[in-house]
């Protein structure tokens, strides 16, 4: 009986240590952070007026994948790390988007007033 | 046995771990949403031309997402994985739209171009037609500069016409006075009157004396001159004889002065005779030297081309 608990206690180690490495076992995230840092530095410039809920989700979540990473919670701080590069990447595209909307917007307004003004002569 | 029994148990313990990570689950909302915007981006053609890189990285990244759920990765990996795939298909049709943006910039602005080619043309062609107007005015103007000089030098051709018509008309006045002056000729209302006195006839006689021919003379060359001016040859006496005496007499000495002057070459139709007597005397017949003022002939020269009004 005793030696039967004993065997239980060493099995439910066991287990506890398998499920640790199997599902647990995170490698610190180093090459997804720098990624992400550089996505988000990438859009600060031209994303800043364009699109800045965007940016500010991008932001956001790479301080809060730093604190992740400083606590160790390896898994979140990447996952936060790969949200946030899709959020700058994101962010980089509408504002190039809204910038060639509003130019085009600007250059058709230009063609109706010449019209316009050539209709008047 | 015991030992045997261990195995079991820790087999069992094993199972139930592993299972714990592989059973598989149902999508979570993150993928659910992942899926369907990653279909859309794959879906719009100007995503597929324009943006085929970032559309390859969406669909990848719901790959991994559906992977990680097929294995039994934790939840957290596959929202996140899911959350990563639809912001990267939200990125491609950025990217799709920024570039068809740009397209339709490239048209915009050609457009713009011939627009203002447009106007260009337009605004020379006004310039041009102003140019026209200006020029058809200024040919106007010339045209009615032109008028008006000719017309100014109509006016002082005509100015000098009537100036030297009225320098004429002068000189003849000038020269009908000198002539008249000659006659001693001198103006009452019905005309230029000439005396011709006693002196022209011997007494009681009506033929004119030799003498007096000058007179006569003046007066037929002055007619001569100006050949449209009629005459009135009055003749009259003093008041020595009969009434009847007096104007036969007054009416022969005019009638001899008239025939003297026709004699000279001045037409019958221009002069016309009268003989008053001693009707209308100048002086009173008390005197001698009166009575010879009233024995004479007048001729009157009509001022104008009509008879002269006669007496009575």
């Amino acid at each position: 009986m005793k030696n039967l608990n004993w065997i239980y206690k060493g099995s439910t180690a066991l287990a506890v240590a398998l499920f640790l490495a199997a599902c647990a076992g995170t490698p610190p995230p180093n090459e997804e952070l720098a990624v992400s840092r550089a996505a988000v530095e990438r859009a600060t410039g031209p994303a800043a007026a364009d699109a800045p809920v965007t940016l500010a989700a991008a932001r956001d979540k790479l301080n809060r994948a730093n604190v992740a990473y400083a606590n160790k919670d390896y898994d979140l701080a990447r996952q936060l790390a790969e949200q946030a590069t899709a959020d700058a990447t994101l962010a980089e595209a509408q504002a190039r988007s809204a910038r060639s909307n509003k130019a085009l917007v600007e250059v058709r307004e230009g063609i109706r007033q010449l019209r316009d003004e050539l209709n008047r002569k | 046995m015991k030992h045997h029994t261990t195995l079991t148990v820790s087999a069992l313990l094993a199972t139930l771990i592993l299972g714990a990570c592989a059973t598989s689950q149902p999508a979570p909302p993150a993928l659910v949403e992942a899926r369907s915007t990653v279909r859309s981006a794959e879906l719009d053609a100007q995503v597929q031309t324009q943006a085929p890189l970032e559309l390859k990285r969406a669909s990848d990244s719901l790959n991994r997402a559906n992977m990680l759920l097929d294995k039994g990765e934790p939840m957290a990996d596959v929202s996140s994985a899911a959350y990563v795939a639809s912001q990267q298909a939200k990125t491609a049709m950025a990217v799709a739209q920024a570039k068809g943006n740009d397209m339709t910039m490239a048209t915009a602005e050609l457009e713009r171009e011939r627009v203002r080619s447009d106007m260009r043309a337009a605004e020379a062609q006004r310039a041009r037609a102003q140019t026209g107007a200006a020029r058809q005015q200024t040919a106007a103007a010339e045209q009615r500069a032109a008028g008006a000089e000719q017309r100014a030098a109509g006016a002082e051709q005509q100015a000098a016409v009537a100036q030297a018509s009225a320098t004429d008309a002068q000189q003849q006045a000038a020269e009908l006075q000198a002539r008249l002056n000659e006659l001693q000729a001198k103006q009452t209302e019905r005309g230029m009157l000439v005396t011709l006195g006693d002196v022209l006839f011997e007494s009681g006689r009506a033929e004119v004396k030799q003498g007096a021919q000058n007179s006569l003379n003046k007066l037929a060359t002055f007619l001569k001159q100006y050949p449209t001016r009629h005459i009135l040859i009055e003749g009259h006496t003093d008041n020595i004889g009969s009434a009847s005496y007096n104007e036969g007499l007054s009416q022969r000495r005019a009638a001899a002065v008239q025939s003297a002057l026709m004699g000279m070459g001045v037409p019958a139709n221009r002069i016309t005779t009268a003989g008053y007597g001693k009707d209308y005397p100048i002086a009173d017949n008390t005197t001698a030297t009166n009575r010879a003022l009233n024995r004479r002939v007048e001729v009157y020269i009509a001022d104008n081309d009509m008879p002269v009004k006669s007496r009575r």
